[in-house]
C-alpha cells in the first residue's frame, strides 16, 4: 500500500495531465468532453477533514482553469462537490463509510460507489455547463 | 468574541466553502473577459512549457496532414507568384511603394494547444513576444481566419478562437461586397453565422465569404467559407446565413501570426470616426 502523502500528489499530478492534454482534445460526439479529473475528488478519503477537502478541491478546480483559460469555472465546481461529498455519503448509506478507509468499487460496493459517483458527478456537470453559459 | 470564534470554528466547513466558492465566482466573472484574462491562463511559461512538451510528442501523428496542408498552402502561393521570368515588371504608379515596408508581416507559429468544445474557446501558440507577437494581432492559417491574440508572455502567447461566442469578426459576401458580422453561436466547430445581411441583398446557398478588412487586425479578402443555409426568420429585417468554414479547427497545427504595420494610423482614425459619433 502507497503511502498517502506520496500517493495523492501523484494522483493529482496525474488526473490534471490525463484530463488537460488527452481528455480535453476529445469530443464524443462532436462536443462532449468527459471531465474525469474530478474523480480525484470522490476518492480522497473518507475520514479527510473536510476542510482539506474543499483545499483541495479548489486547487485542482483552478489548476484545470489555469490549463484551460476558464479561471474560476471549474474550481467553483469542484469545490461546490469537494463541500457535498460528505451530506451525500451520509444519504446514500452510512453502513458503507463506516466499513472502508475510501471510497471505491471494491470498498463500498458497485452499487453504492455507483450511486455517489453519479449524483455528485450530475450536480458537478450542472452547475459546470450552467456557470458557462452565464459567465 | 469568544462566542463568534466557538461559532465560526464549529461552522468552519461551512465558512471556507463559502469563502472558496466566492473566490472562485469572483475570478469566473471577472478574469474572463479578454481584456482581463492576464492572470492564471494557457500561455503562462509553466502551462505552455507542459503543453510544448506533450505536443512535442503528439505532432508526429499529425505529420501527414501537415504535409498536405503544407503542400496544398505551396502550390498556391506558387500560383500567386507564378509570373514567368521573361516577363518583366517596371513599376510605374506604384514606384513610391517601392521602397515603403510592406503592410502586412506573418509570423509563423505552432499550436501547441487548442479546444473546440467550450463556448469561449482558446489556442496556445509556441511564440511570444521575443518574436514580436502582440496583444490584438490576427492569427490566420492556410484555410481562413484562425483568432487573436489576447495574452502573450516571452515564449508563448494565447489566442481567442474564432471558436468563441465573445468574439466576431466583419466578414463580406465576396461576390457583391455586402459586409456583415460573422460570429459562432456555439455549437458546431465547421459552422459559424453571418448576420447584418438586410433582405434585399441576394444571397445564394454556396456563396464565398471573406474578411472585410475593415477591422486592422486582418487583411481584406481572406476566404472564410461558404454559405450553406439562408433563412428569413419572422421578425427582423436581417437574413440568417449558416456558413461552413473551409478551416477545420480540429486539425490546426501551424497558424500565421499578422503583424499590421499601418496598425496604429488605422486605430487612431476609427477611434476619432467613434468619437465624431459620439460613441465609446
Amino acid at each position: 500500500m502507497m503511502k498517502a502523502w506520496i500517493k495523492y500528489p501523484l494522483m493529482f499530478a496525474a488526473f490534471v495531465l490525463l484530463q488537460v492534454l488527452i481528455l480535453n482534445q476529445i469530443h464524443l460526439g462532436g462536443f462532449l468532453n468527459p471531465y474525469i479529473y474530478v474523480l480525484f475528488i470522490l476518492l480522497l478519503p473518507i475520514s479527510m477533514p473536510r476542510y482539506q477537502v474543499l483545499l483541495l478541491s479548489f486547487l485542482l478546480g483552478i489548476t484545470i482553469d489555469w490549463f484551460s483559460n476558464t479561471l474560476g469555472l471549474h474550481a467553483a465546481s469542484a469545490v461546490l462537490i469537494g463541500f457535498l461529498r460528505s451530506p451525500v455519503m451520509a444519504l446514500i448509506s452510512v453502513r458503507e463509510i463506516e466499513q472502508s478507509d475510501y471510497p471505491g468499487l471494491k470498498q463500498t460496493g458497485i452499487k453504492w460507489f455507483l450511486t455517489y459517483v453519479a449524483v455528485l458527478v450530475f450536480i458537478h456537470h450542472f452547475f459546470l455547463f450552467y456557470l458557462e453559459q452565464v459567465m | 468574541m469568544r462566542d463568534l470564534y466557538r461559532f465560526i470554528l464549529r461552522n468552519h466547513v461551512i465558512f471556507l466553502f463559502v469563502l472558496l466558492e466566492i473566490i472562485s465566482l469572483v475570478f469566473v466573472f471577472n478574469y474572463n473577459n479578454y481584456q482581463k484574462s492576464r492572470f492564471l491562463n494557457s500561455s503562462s511559461q509553466f502551462t505552455g512549457n507542459v503543453y510544448n512538451r506533450y505536443n512535442r510528442v503528439t505532432e508526429y501523428f499529425r505529420l501527414s496532414t501537415v504535409n498536405r496542408q503544407l503542400a496544398e498552402e505551396n502550390a498556391r502561393l506558387r500560383k500567386l507568384v507564378g509570373i514567368p521570368k521573361t516577363v518583366r515588371f517596371i513599376p510605374d504608379t506604384l514606384r513610391g511603394y517601392q521602397n515603403s515596408e510592406f503592410q502586412y508581416i506573418y509570423i509563423s507559429a505552432k499550436v501547441v494547444s487548442n479546444s473546440v468544445n467550450r463556448l469561449q474557446n482558446y489556442i496556445t501558440l509556441n511564440k511570444g513576444s521575443k518574436d514580436g507577437i502582440k496583444p490584438e494581432m490576427g492569427v490566420i492559417c492556410a484555410d481562413g481566419v484562425v483568432g487573436m491574440v489576447t495574452n502573450v508572455t516571452p515564449s508563448y502567447s494565447s489566442v481567442m478562437s474564432l471558436l468563441n461566442v465573445r468574439w466576431n469578426i466583419s466578414a463580406k459576401i465576396a461576390r457583391n461586397n455586402y459586409f456583415g458580422t460573422l460570429s459562432w453561436d456555439g455549437k458546431d466547430s465547421r459552422k459559424v453565422y453571418l448576420s447584418d445581411i438586410p433582405f434585399h441583398v441576394n444571397v445564394f446557398p454556396g456563396d464565398t465569404i471573406i474578411t472585410s478588412g475593415f477591422s486592422a487586425t486582418f487583411p481584406e479578402g481572406i476566404p472564410l467559407g461558404t454559405i450553406e443555409t439562408v433563412d428569413k426568420e419572422g421578425g427582423s429585417s436581417f437574413y440568417t446565413i449558416a456558413v461552413k468554414l473551409f478551416l477545420d479547427f480540429n486539425a490546426l497545427s501551424w497558424v500565421e501570426v499578422i503583424e499590421n504595420n499601418r496598425n496604429k494610423e488605422l486605430e487612431l482614425i476609427l477611434k476619432r470616426n467613434s468619437n465624431d459619433e459620439g460613441l465609446d
